[in-house]
């Protein structure tokens, strides 16, 4: 119907208590809470993801069922329809000001508060973290708030507040926590769709959730046009896109919902990441810190902790970006991507999947399914660099993986984001040092090699030459390691 | 904390007070512009935006957005039934460009419609041409065809030029800083609601409730006492919310005005950001001499700003730059001259420091150089060249209780500087990409509007009957707890506990005519003005007292002796036998006692000669200095600060958590602007970082492992309200600390010998090049 818009029913329980709602498939859970709700304690600030004012807690049974999660998400970035089945914790579901929540009294206490307006969303984050962890170091406690910005208190107060909440443990999660879990225990309500007249001005978005790959990919031929339909995995990208850059998509795909997509599990040869697991589960998968170090210090200081909540690996190398600091990780660890359609899977290398500026080796209809990593088993290094220390984009990344035969190269990888269209290996570098030994001179020939291949461009993140002179301290960097 | 002398009254004495908003904040129920219930039928507006700095506007067609069903109005320039002008202290900036556009950014057609994604998709239906023109962006472009806001100005004492010739030695030099974006979390936002006969309610989030008021009258072609403007708090501000509220609040009203419906406009992150005037950037040029010991003789400056496309408060910032251009030190000749100049980026504006962080940045330049010409420590200069008790500056005003050389030796003290300049020698030594360096700045603020007749405020403040009291002022609250503060004094003076007074939003119908919240001096002129109201409340309520007394207890004692403290009224000898306030206050109102009150300020002795330079600007002046060590990797060119020391002389302060809250803030915000805020423009004029991905502000992973911040409590002659001093901007100078500390770092590669090249702000970008230069 040209006239019509689809309308997703959902349910979910919202501060303790369960509701439903008819969200519209472009809506965000931000404008859901403050619309609709009217819980206007959870503030716009940006609208892509890198203020943390809009910050709430989703509570979710992870891990196959094993555990009741809450964690940090920047709800400007969450579609409505994905709040289907969760708990939502809101700032007024911690306290009021007649009987505040442990930390939103240390807040007070500290004078942690001026405007008061990305005061919510810190409070949030810090609820995430201490419903898991009642003793947090410094560091985790800068962790978990580095994706929220406050222009006012210079964090000192803040700080404060929040190394002041440890032992309270037992007093973190509310009262109606316990109850609300069991019942998303067995929640398993389908979400509903229905139609409304479309909004003057809008245009007309459909959102669909299949249930399995086979579904995922009769709704794609059914949809045909690639130009006509979006996958959406954690959204980081897409919701930027159509918040920001006011991008529509006819069809909006939600894959969240096919089943056996995010696990992390071993193989013969080492990891494999599937495609719905998050930046987050990557961090603090076992077998990740166990065989990947690389891959976990690269997703450690990728985006924020709530933006990694959502964000997938694989959706990181979906979108391309010639900085995508996964690529950079992927590259250098020569992982293979494994690609699905209706017809069955095939397996790319990392390094033959980047194809151009935001183009990939991806055709119609084609998923990615998981990212197979074989175990690093030599020496590595990464850096980032960016304008600021703490969640920014990188001007360039790189990450190395090597293997040494006595002090004499035998194999070498150093990937690079930021430098050229694409991700790409430093081939150059690579061939400066390989069956080499390593010494000043050859390093520097290497440096040399690594600044002459790649064509950085001039842009927000650094000028050209910049990028050069980075790139080749960053080569030098990670071959003294080998030193 | 030092504590030399109890000054204050001992209700403000004792634990400093919560944030009188602190429960609603954390507990998400303070409520901002867009947060209030939505009025029914309420419209949201959209902007069209110039997409060129400079254009000719050859046709604006309206009529298929006009026609989109949902929109109620679209309007241009020729929709303005009153003066299409908005400038305030000048009159050069129109609401709606009608033949030529100014930046990249301005709003150039509004849509109101049913809902923003209507009003959004309306305004793309706007067909717009333009005949572009060739921008001026830069200072030297507009210096080159002499485009300035005003005549330059000048600022001068002795004679500079036989200084110079007979000076020691003479440095010459240039400097340039960069622009900051305000990034107050709470995006510019207005809702216009309108009432009966031609009645509007402005619930603007702007600094200026007065201005606001005047100017969207004025486009309306209306009278100031038609527009009501209502502020309950802004989500932080920084001078962004000064002047360059006022366009956003009259677009809302025009709107309104035109569609007699409420309007909603509020920027989006990426509109404000893409739009709205930043800190002034500068270039300035000085020449400076000095003896062989290091004593400064002379010092010729010229401050240049970018003042963007129309004078805003260029001026008034341009002459608080000049007015600091000395910053601590006695200068015994000098020129200063001073240009704002008019370019074609967004109208610059207000930011905390307003100039003087420019001006200072300067002066802090010549020291350092100073410094290295003479093999000296800087720190050591910068003490020697401090004013001392009495001298005055160059525009004629005695530094009083000057105590620059005391504050930089308990700095030095408190961060055991000799022993930290070892370290971080032996540090460097043994690391290769990583260097280590120290950047000291001491600062001197003045206190008070340098536009004289500003620094005045009002305070309206009524008693109820059950001895609750409504206090409405003339101050905006954004985070700088004026409230707080206000409540204290107007408590004090009563002897009532704070909980028995709720401050108001500032609104024009109970407070009129009230200066902008800015220029530090909120607290001052509001709670001075506050403390008169709850004065002339006392004195009324002083007799009912006296004679309560008399017949409850049988006590007799003369109404200036009367005690007024923890909610009662007491004779001091007779402690145990008080009248509870509520009491006093109930009987007061059935003798037909009046029990609201208006109270007055106007800070006195306060005045300028701009023609000659000469004159008392400041009410007095606020003292401290900072220090940061600075750690930069050479690979990255990241910097991180390691440490920061910071000693300031807050007087008798209100409130010391809240002071350090403003000094802790401001030092971070200072620290952004110094290294990786940085603001930047294509070769069109557009702004190119408009998002929080490419504009990064510090986040809590900047915060110093050591963050000592000493507050020097005493009290002193020069102060303001119950002998405390302004606390918002000067702090935010010491971020220039972390500057240079990242230079002393990098200069550690030439073993200090030389100087580095390093830019402002001193982005990793920056640093390596500057490293590069310096390696050769
Ligand atoms: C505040 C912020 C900070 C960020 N910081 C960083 C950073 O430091 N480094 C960095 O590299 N990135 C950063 N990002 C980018 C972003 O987080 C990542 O790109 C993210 O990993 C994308 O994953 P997603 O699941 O959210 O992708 P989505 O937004 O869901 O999708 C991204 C794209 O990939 C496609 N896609 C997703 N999954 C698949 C699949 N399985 N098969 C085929 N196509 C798929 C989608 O159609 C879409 O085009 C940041 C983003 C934000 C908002
Ligand atoms: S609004 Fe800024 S992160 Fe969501
Ligand atoms: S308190 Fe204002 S932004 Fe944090």
């Amino acid at each position: 119907m040209a006239n019509a818009m689809q309308t997703v029913g959902i349910a979910f329980f919202l501060n303790g208590r369960e509701v439903a709602a008819n969200v519209t498939p472009g809506q965000t859970a931000l404008q859901l809470l403050r619309g609709q709700f009217g819980l206007t304690g959870t503030k716009e600030g940006c609208n892509e993801g890198d203020c943390g004012a809009c910050t709430v807690a989703i509570g979710r049974w992870d891990g196959g069922g094993r555990e009741f999660r809450y964690r940090a998400h920047t709800s400007c970035l969450v579609p409505a329809a994905r709040l289907h089945g969760t708990h939502v914790i809101t700032i007024e579901g911690l306290g009021i000001p007649e009987n505040l929540h442990p930390i939103q009294r240390a807040f007070l206490d500290s004078h942690a508060t001026q405007c008061g307006f990305c005061t919510p969303g810190f409070i949030m984050s810090l609820f995430c973290l201490y419903a898991r962890n009642p003793d947090p170091s410094r560091a985790q406690i800068g962790e978990a708030l580095e994706g929220n910005l406050c222009r006012c208190t210079g964090y000192e107060s803040i700080f404060r507040a929040a190394a002041s909440i440890a032992g309270v443990a037992g007093q973190i999660l509310p009262p109606y926590h316990e109850p609300v879990a069991q019942a998303l225990a067995g929640f398993d309500r389908r979400l509903s769709f229905a139609e409304a007249p479309l909004p003057q001005g809008a245009e007309p978005m459909d959102y669909h959730r299949p249930e399995t790959l086979e579904r995922l990919f009769d709704l794609l031929w059914r949809i045909g046009d690639c130009e006509r339909y979006r996958i959406i995995a954690g959204g980081t990208d897409v919701v930027v896109d159509a918040n920001v850059k006011r991008l529509r998509f006819r069809h909006l795909v939600d894959i969240a919902g096919i089943p056996g997509l995010s696990e992390i599990r071993g193989t013969d040869r080492g990891v494999s990441v599937g495609a719905l697991a998050t930046l987050t589960d990557v961090t603090e998968h076992r077998l990740v810190s166990a065989k990947l170090p690389l891959l976990r210090a690269v997703v450690s200081r990728m985006a924020s902790l709530q933006v990694r909540n959502s964000g997938t690996l694989a959706g990181n190398l979906a979108t391309a970006s010639p900085i995508g600091d996964a690529a950079t990780a992927a590259l250098a660890l020569d992982a293979t991507l494994v690609l699905a359609t209706k017809m069955g899977e095939r397996r790319v290398p990392a390094g033959s999947f980047f194809k151009g500026y935001r183009r990939t080796e991806l055709c119609a209809h084609e998923l990615i399914t998981a990212i197979e990593f074989p175990e690093q088993d030599g020496p590595w290094d990464f850096r980032k660099s960016a304008k600021r220390g703490a969640v920014d984009i990188s001007s360039v990344c790189t990450a190395m993986t090597a293997r040494l035969d006595g002090s004499k190269v035998a194999a070498i990888r150093i990937a690079c984001g930021g430098a050229a269209a694409t991700p790409v290996l430093l081939a150059g570098a690579a061939a400066a040092v390989l069956g080499r030994e390593l010494a000043p001179a050859a390093i520097e020939q290497a440096a040399q090699a690594a600044a002459a291949e790649v064509a950085p461009i001039d842009d927000v993140r650094g000028s050209r030459q910049f990028r050069s002179a980075l790139v080749r301290n960053h080569v030098v960097e990670h071959l003294s390691k080998l030193l | 904390m030092t504590k030399d002398h109890q000054t204050v009254k001992p209700a403000i004495a004792g634990a400093p007070p919560q944030h009188l908003s602190g429960g609603l904040h954390v507990a998400g129920q303070s409520r901002f512009v867009v947060d209030e219930p939505r009025p029914a039928g309420m419209l949201f507006a959209k902007l069209l935006a110039s997409p060129y700095a400079r254009a000719r506007i050859i046709s604006i067609d309206t009529a298929k957005a006009a026609a989109l069903p949902g929109v109620a109005a679209v309007l241009t320039h020729r929709d303005v039934p009153g003066a299409n002008q908005i400038g305030h202290a000048v009159r050069d900036e129109p609401l709606f460009p009608s033949d030529e556009t100014a930046f990249a950014g301005q709003p150039v057609a509004l849509v109101a419609a049913e809902s923003e994604a209507i009003a959004a998709a309306a305004v793309g239906m706007i067909a717009v041409k333009y005949q572009e023109l060739e921008p001026v962006l830069t200072i030297a472009q507009a210096l080159k065809q002499d485009l300035l806001y005003a005549p330059e100005r000048r600022i001068e004492r002795g004679d500079v030029d036989q200084a110079l010739a007979k000076a020691d030695h003479v440095i010459e030099g240039t400097v340039a800083s960069g622009g900051q974006e305000h990034f107050y979390l709470e995006t510019q936002a207005c809702r216009a609601v309108p009432g009966e006969d031609n009645e509007i309610v402005l619930y603007s989030a702007t600094q200026s409730t007065a201005e606001v008021q005047e100017i969207a009258a004025r486009v309306l072609g209306l009278s100031s006492n038609d527009i009501t403007v209502d502020v309950r708090r802004l989500g932080g501000a920084f001078g962004g919310k000064e002047r360059a509220a006022t366009i956003w609040a009259c677009l809302a009203a025009l709107a309104c005005r035109k569609t007699r419906r409420p309007v909603e406009l509020r920027l989006e992150r990426i509109e404000d950001m893409a739009w709205t005037g930043k800190r002034h950037p500068y270039e300035s040029t000085y020449q400076a001499g000095f003896t062989r010991d290091g004593k400064l003789t002379a010092y010729a400056v010229e401050l240049n700003a970018n003042g963007g496309a129309y004078t805003d408060l260029s001026m008034a910032i341009l002459e608080r730059s000049m007015l600091h251009a000395d910053n601590a030190y006695h200068i015994p000749n000098a020129r200063i001259v001073g240009r704002a100049c008019r370019t074609n980026l967004p109208p610059n504006t207000a930011f905390r420091g307003f100039g003087a962080p420019q001006g200072i940045f300067v002066i802090e330049r010549v020291m350092e150089r100073i410094a290295r010409t003479l093999g000296k420590d800087p720190l050591d200069v910068r003490t020697l060249n401090a004013y001392r008790e009495g001298e005055a500056t160059p525009y004629g005003q005695p530094v009083d209780e000057a105590c620059h050389p005391e504050l930089l030796d308990r700095l030095q003290r408190n961060a055991q500087y000799d022993r930290l300049r070892g370290e971080v020698a032996g540090f460097n030594a043994s690391h290769r990409t990583l260097k280590r360096g120290i950047g000291v700045v001491p600062v001197k603020f003045g206190i008070s509007f340098t536009t004289a007749f500003l620094n005045q405020a009002s305070a309206l403040l009524w008693v109820y009957t059950d001895g609750t009291v409504s206090l409405s002022h003339g101050g905006v609250e954004m985070g700088q707890e004026v409230n707080t503060k206000v409540a204290q004094v107007a408590a004090a003076e009563l002897g009532i506990s704070l909980d028995r007074i709720r401050v108001e939003s500032a609104n024009t119908k109970r407070v009129g005519n009230a200066s902008p919240t800015a220029a530090s001096t909120g607290s001052d002129l509001n709670g001075s003005a506050a403390r008169e109201a709850a004065g002339q409340i006392r004195q009324r309520l002083a007799p009912v007292a006296a004679r309560l007394l008399k017949e409850k207890h049988g006590i007799k004692v003369s109404e200036d002796r009367l005690a007024f403290a923890n909610d009662r009224i007491c004779d001091p000898r007779h402690p145990d036998k008080p009248i509870p306030f509520a009491e006093l206050v109930h009987e007061a109102y059935v003798n037909r006692v009046d029990l609201g009150a208006h109270g007055f300020y106007a800070t006195p002795g306060v005045h300028f000669d701009r023609a000659a330079g000469q004159g008392r600007p400041f009410h007095y002046f606020v003292f401290g200095c900072a220090l940061a060590l600075m750690e930069v990797d050479l690979v990255s060119g990241n910097s991180r600060i390691i440490d920061a020391h910071i000693v300031h002389e807050t007087a008798s302060s209100l409130n010391p958590e809240i002071d350090q809250g403003q000094i802790a803030g401001a030092f971070i915000q200072g620290y952004g602007w110094a290294t990786f805020e940085e603001v930047v423009h294509d070769a069109k004029g557009r702004y190119l970082a408009v998002t929080p991905s490419t504009y990064k502000i510090p986040t809590i992973r900047d915060l110093p492992e050591t963050f000592a911040i000493e507050m020097v409590e005493r009290p002193r002659k020069c102060s303001s309200v119950f002998g405390s001093k302004g606390i918002g901007e000067p702090p935010l100078i010491y971020g220039e600390a972390a500057w240079f500390g990242i230079k002393d770092a990098i200069e550690s590669l030439a073993d200090h010998k030389s100087e580095a090249d390093l830019a402002f702000p001193a982005t990793p970008e920056a640093v390596v090049l500057a490293a590069e230069k310096l390696k050769g």
